[in-house]
């Protein structure tokens, strides 16, 4: 916890100096957040235009950093942007790149039992869940990166996506249920 | 693994390790981009001069061959272009806060 503090710490000061005439500051915020932000567009559009559209990611902060909210961290500000990036550039070329992986890091078993026993039951829930992904609109399947895997917190996701906390917990309740009927569980209604 | 578990943990995954080349490459387009004058500030002037032209392109002139009583004189055309810059003045606050 103290480490991401720290980290959260870190970035204010170095936007603070950013914005202060020392373009030469954003290089810490680049070395810093690189890895994450590859990683999650490496999830979303796959691993060929990632680094790419994090290149671009970070250019696109800097030409907006005026515009930076500082009560949000840095961190989920740069996630945004790359998941608005990706979502453009998978609308431009219209692949769906991750679906073609997904499919072929875990090959279709007709019959649930027989993949059952051909596989580990925790890896085969991960991959019915990677292609659960995968089937989903890309602003849903970046919603459920940015919300679970990247840990976003609901208000900041809110403000981000420009919805109301109600609105973003009715969608997050309805992708879990869409999910879990996907590996073939049931939930409530109620969010 | 309860199924719910993995939907709203799932696993994270692996960060490639800092890579001072993507690193150059960032900086090298942020130094670039630091040049550049900010695209989100586009130059409001041009709308300020077209707002003037319109206003004084709208302001009723009198016939000078028509009205003989209407020669033209100093203070007429003061408030001519007085009534311009105002109608200028108004239609540029319109369209920025538009």
């Amino acid at each position: 916890m103290s480490h991401y503090i720290s980290t959260a710490d870190d970035d204010r000061r170095d936007v603070r100096r950013v914005l202060d005439g020392d373009v030469e500051a954003f290089a810490a915020l680049v070395d810093r957040h690189q890895g994450r932000l590859i990683a999650h567009l490496r999830r979303l559009v796959g691993p060929d235009d990632a680094e790419d559209l994090a290149q671009e990611a970070f250019v696109r902060a800097y030409q907006a950093l005026d515009r930076y909210d500082p009560t949000y961290p840095v961190r989920a500000w740069l996630l945004v942007i790359a998941s608005r990036l990706a979502t453009n550039h998978l609308d431009r070329n219209r692949q769906r790149c991750m679906s073609d992986t997904a499919t072929l890091a875990a090959p279709h078993h007709d019959d649930p039992a027989v993949a059952c026993a051909e596989r580990d039951a925790a890896t085969d829930l991960q991959h019915r869940l990677d292609r659960a992904l995968a089937a989903l609109p890309v602003e849903t399947r970046t919603l459920y990166e940015l919300r679970f895997r990247q840990e976003l917190d609901l208000p900041c996701l809110a403000r981000y996506l420009g919805i109301s906390n109600g609105a973003l917990k009715v969608r997050i309740h309805r992708l879990r249920q869409h999910l879990a009927g996907a590996l073939g569980i049931t939930m409530g209604d109620t969010p | 693994m309860n199924p719910l578990d993995l939907i709203d943990h799932p696993p994270a995954d692996a960060e490639p390790a800092r890579n001072g080349a993507f690193s150059a490459q960032v900086m090298e387009r942020v130094r670039q981009a630091a040049h550049r004058p900010s695209p989100a500030a586009p130059a409001r002037w041009p709308w300020a001069v077209a707002a003037v032209v319109a206003a004084l392109l709208s302001c009723p002139l009198p016939d000078w061959e028509l009205d003989a009583d209407l020669a033209p004189d100093p203070l007429l055309a003061a408030e001519l272009l007085a009534i311009s810059l105002v109608a200028g003045i108004v239609l540029l606050a319109t369209r920025r806060s538009a």
